[in-house]
């Protein structure tokens, strides 16, 4: 199983995604520590969402 | 590829959401109202700074013998303690412009998110190496505010400048924080394990953060979209019979 498979059966990423095979890639490399992090944490993968002016401090 | 870059590719593969979240922040129309809780929120991160690289410090000093990259650590945080100091302050004057008042922010009791999103670093700091600190450092000065975005929302929102004094001081001086972080990653001799908790801590980072914005929209629907979820009555058009 790719981690990409493992994202989406987890539904962090939507089936079809919208990734772009760049991304795919730099997805299937991750480590599977990193993979179990996505999924625990729930993050969201797969958005398309581009906004640079985020100006974040915090 | 630099140690700095591959992290870098990771956290814009996660992103996304994180940006959508703080774009709905900068935009929403009730932003002048919304922007004293954002100080707050930057008021209990920046005063947890300066204690976490201090615990990075010295776990990193405590490992420096048989631990390279905990050194190099040690290094960096005696370098940027200095640099993060009194920002805290800097926040609670800018708050002071908008009326609440140092006493009112010391009672309050912060959100459990900003408890999680500190919280964390001290467990990676003690629990698994402390260079799981600049995996949080690099999402949150990786992307630095831009003064001509500032200028921008002091004119959308009328919100007085002082009360972004802060902000622009960030727009000056993240930059070179940014550059100093990725020289510090990219010079150190980091393992497999090294770089997956750099990772891991930058992805839990982005996650939190995007919470904490969207907790902060959520606070302030916005009318339009109260009216068209069926929460606030829709604007009369006619008079009543």
């Amino acid at each position: 199983m790719t981690n990409l498979e493992k994202l989406q059966a987890a539904k962090i990423l939507p089936v079809p995604h919208k990734l772009s095979k760049a991304d795919e890639d730099k997805v299937n490399n991750l480590k599977p520590e990193e993979v179990d992090a996505l999924i625990h944490v729930k993050s969201q993968l797969g958005d398309d969402f581009i906004q640079r002016n985020t100006s974040l401090i915090l | 590829m630099s140690h700095s870059r591959k992290l870098r590719e990771k956290i814009e593969l996660v992103a996304p959401g994180m940006h959508r979240a703080i774009h709905a922040f900068w935009t929403h129309p009730r932003i002048h109202e919304i922007f004293p809780e954002f100080l707050f929120t930057t008021y209990c991160v920046g005063r947890s700074t300066v204690p976490l690289l201090e615990l990075a410090y010295t776990t990193g000093s405590t490992l420096r013998e048989h631990d390279e990259v905990a050194g190099c650590i040690a290094d960096y945080c005696t370098k940027h303690i200095p640099e993060e100091r009194h920002h805290d302050e800097n926040v609670l004057d800018d708050l002071a412009v908008l009326g609440v008042t140092k006493e009112s922010v010391a009672r309050r009791i912060p959100p459990p998110t900003m408890a999680a999103l500190i919280g964390v670093q001290y467990y990676w700091i003690l629990n698994a190496h402390p260079i799981a600190l600049l995996g949080y450092l690099e999402v949150l000065e990786g992307e630095p505010p831009i003064a001509e975005f500032l200028e921008e929302v002091i004119q959308r929102t009328g919100l007085p400048r002082k009360a972004f004094r802060t902000y622009f001081q960030h727009a000056d001086v993240d930059r070179k924080h940014r550059d100093d972080l990725h020289e510090t990653i990219d010079r150190m001799p980091l393992s497999r394990e090294h770089t997956s908790i750099l990772a891991v801590s930058a992805f839990q980072t982005v996650e939190l953060v995007r919470q904490t914005f969207e907790a902060l929209v959520a606070a302030y629907p916005n009318e339009a979209a109260m009216r068209a979820s069926g929460t606030l009555p829709s604007v009369q058009t006619r008079p009543m019979q």
